[in-house]
């Protein structure tokens, strides 16, 4: 179990994180998820070891790890750009972990032979000889992971680990990924930015800002209960109404009358959905709407009633 | 055949010339060409045909004479034992230029290019009055039996001051392009510093190195005005090449001279085509 109490960063004047507090449970797969400079990358550096805190504490299962170093932590860490070694191929990258032991390294045709199984678990078996520049991104970055995995880590951290991946890649590596966290029992965390890949992937999703937690829960939880204006607004699309109501697209419906009038300024398909974009005339507020496919859209210029099937009100 | 409409882009079979968006490949080439003919290769040619009209056995007496010999071997020993001293210590001055901030950065980096600046007889001057045995360093480095200036020592320390820039100024963009990254990652993996450096830091800059050890190396060869200071020029013993071939030239003895000249560029040439070679092996084996 992994214990994170009361944990303060700053660089400089700029208070990076401030007063964090996170339990993970073991065999958990957590994301951070927030915006540029909302602190989760630097949380999962502290974590790691690669960074300090200038107060608060680590804890791995109850020992206090706030001092030690990043080689004593035994953490697997997959860094955003990969971080290979260039000159080595992709086999010794994957047995760096294990040819640097000081004591108890296993002999030379041992750790040939965990590579190898490495590399058939990430499946890249034959590419050992290949140096990364010979490698495309995805394989890349499985080879990260296979070296991450190599020194057998009770923790596995990823830093924005798909954010240089194309669209489909990165979707087929994902679905990979989880799969490979359940089946080697890992406790894993990853930062992101992409509320869907967080959504998608972790069992729960720790939302942050300005260097603070905004909501830790699971992936129904922050989408259907947000904590906050800004998870709701950060974790999937949000209508900000008048007076402080949030209301998600989908939970708008159109009514014959006695709803809210709506001036349609737009409609296109997005996927299975009818994606309306309209404007509130009394408020001047834009609003989008997401109507079932098998209905009949309104055309552009047509004004139509809404009323708002479910909604978070944040008003004090 | 790739099927490029415009007949700007046509590419005959088995041409060398990559297809290309970018215009002005024969406008470039050929200037490129001209300037280098015009620059490096006639004035080079010239010498070549300088020492092939004085004949086989004349060539071979002055151009490989005992004298001359031991001028090679000096010119060639210093400046290899100058630039191995150069790629250690231009390697830290890269790291502490890259690696820290402190005050006064600009003026250190300023300072390794002086040697580029300097009138090398300025420099051979100044560490020959340092070097003396009754220079400021020197007359300590008596006593314990050490003598600097009018040995080949001397040359050799001529030839660091000169060949520093090369070493520093082609390591540090490598360095620090390396990223932090790569270090973290080591570290992670449970390596030591060292560990770090042997196995992960020092191979990724080794090419850079390579290339300023034989750039420093290559003005070493050639390096004329700082070293006659200190060196003494005593022949068979601190006489360099270079110096034999202005030797040679003050007798009006051309064709003498354009026989050392001959011996050493097809040496020089060899170690750096050599030094090339490595690095292209290099690049091939690990890809883009």
């Amino acid at each position: 179990m992994i214990r994170i109490q009361n944990i303060t960063k700053r660089f400089g004047d700029y208070l990076a994180l401030e007063g964090i507090d996170l339990e993970i449970e073991p065999g958990e797969f957590i994301a951070l998820l927030g915006p540029s400079g909302s602190g989760k990358t630097t949380l999962l550096r502290i974590i790691a070891g690669l960074e300090f805190q200038d107060s608060g504490q680590v804890f791995f299962n109850g020992d206090d790890v706030s001092e030690r170093g990043v080689g004593e932590r035994h953490v697997g860490f997959v860094f955003q750009q990969y971080a290979l070694f260039r000159h080595m191929t992709v086999a010794e990258n994957v047995a760096f972990g294990l040819s640097v032991r000081r004591k108890d390294r296993p002999s030379k045709a041992d750790i040939r032979a965990r590579a190898e199984h490495l590399l058939r678990l990430v499946q890249l078996d034959g590419l050992g000889h290949r140096y990364p520049g010979q490698l495309s991104g995805g394989q890349r970055q499985r080879v990260a992971l296979a070296r991450a995995l190599a020194i057998e880590p009770r923790l596995l951290l990823l830093d924005e680990p798909f954010g240089a991946l194309d669209a489909k890649v990165r979707k087929d590596l994902r679905r990979w990924l989880r799969d490979l966290h359940k089946q080697m029992g890992l406790t894993s965390i990853f930062v992101t930015h992409d509320q869907e890949e967080a959504l998608e992937l972790a069992d729960r999703v720790v939302v942050m800002d300005h260097g603070r937690i905004d909501q830790v829960g699971t992936p129904e939880q922050v989408y259907m209960e947000p904590a906050t204006p800004f998870v709701s607004h950060f974790v999937g699309e949000t209508n900000l109404l008048p007076s402080g109501i949030h209301v998600r697209p989908h939970d708008i419906e159109i009514v014959a009358d006695g709803g809210l009038p709506v001036m349609i300024d737009n409609v296109f398909r997005k996927g299975g959905v009818w994606r309306i974009e309209g404007t509130i005339a009394q408020h001047d507020q834009v609003v989008e709407i997401d109507l079932d496919a098998s209905l009949v859209a309104p055309a552009p210029g047509e004004t139509v009633q809404i009323r708002p099937r479910r909604v978070r009100n944040f008003q004090e | 055949m790739p099927s490029h409409s415009p007949s700007t882009i046509k590419r005959p079979p088995g041409s060398w010339r990559q297809p290309s968006v970018l215009p002005g490949f024969r406008l470039t080439f050929g200037l490129s060409v001209t300037w280098l003919t015009l620059i490096v290769l006639i004035p080079l040619a010239t010498i070549f045909m300088k020492s092939a009209g004085m004949g086989w056995h004349e060539f071979v007496q002055v151009g490989l004479s005992n004298r001359a010999l031991a001028a090679y071997r000096l010119s060639f020993g210093t400046a290899a034992v100058a630039g191995l001293v150069n790629a250690v210590f231009g390697l830290l001055v890269a790291w502490v230029l890259v690696r820290y901030t402190f005050p006064g950065h600009k003026v250190v980096s300023a300072l390794v290019d002086l040697p580029f600046a300097l009138p090398t007889a300025v420099a051979g001057i100044a560490l020959t009055a340092i070097y003396a045995p009754n220079g400021w360093i020197g007359q300590y480095l008596e006593p314990l039996g050490i003598k600097v200036a009018f040995t080949p020592l001397g040359i050799i320390v001529a030839l660091v001051f000169i060949g520093l820039p090369f070493v520093v100024r082609s390591v540090e963009p490598v360095l620090a392009d390396l990223g932090k990254d790569v270090e973290e990652a080591a570290a992670t993996l449970g390596a030591s510093r060292l560990q770090t450096f042997n196995r992960v830091i020092f191979p990724a800059i080794f090419p850079a190195l390579l290339t300023g050890f034989a750039l420093a190396f290559a003005r070493g060869v050639g390096e004329y005005g700082s070293v006659i200071f200190i060196s003494g020029n005593m022949p068979g013993r601190t006489e360099i090449a270079p110096l034999l071939i202005v030797t040679q030239l003050e007798q009006y003895a051309y064709n003498g001279a354009t026989a050392i000249a001959t011996v050493m560029m097809l040496a020089s040439f060899g170690v750096l085509l050599a030094l090339n070679l490595l690095q292209a092996a290099r690049r091939r084996r690990y890809g883009a």
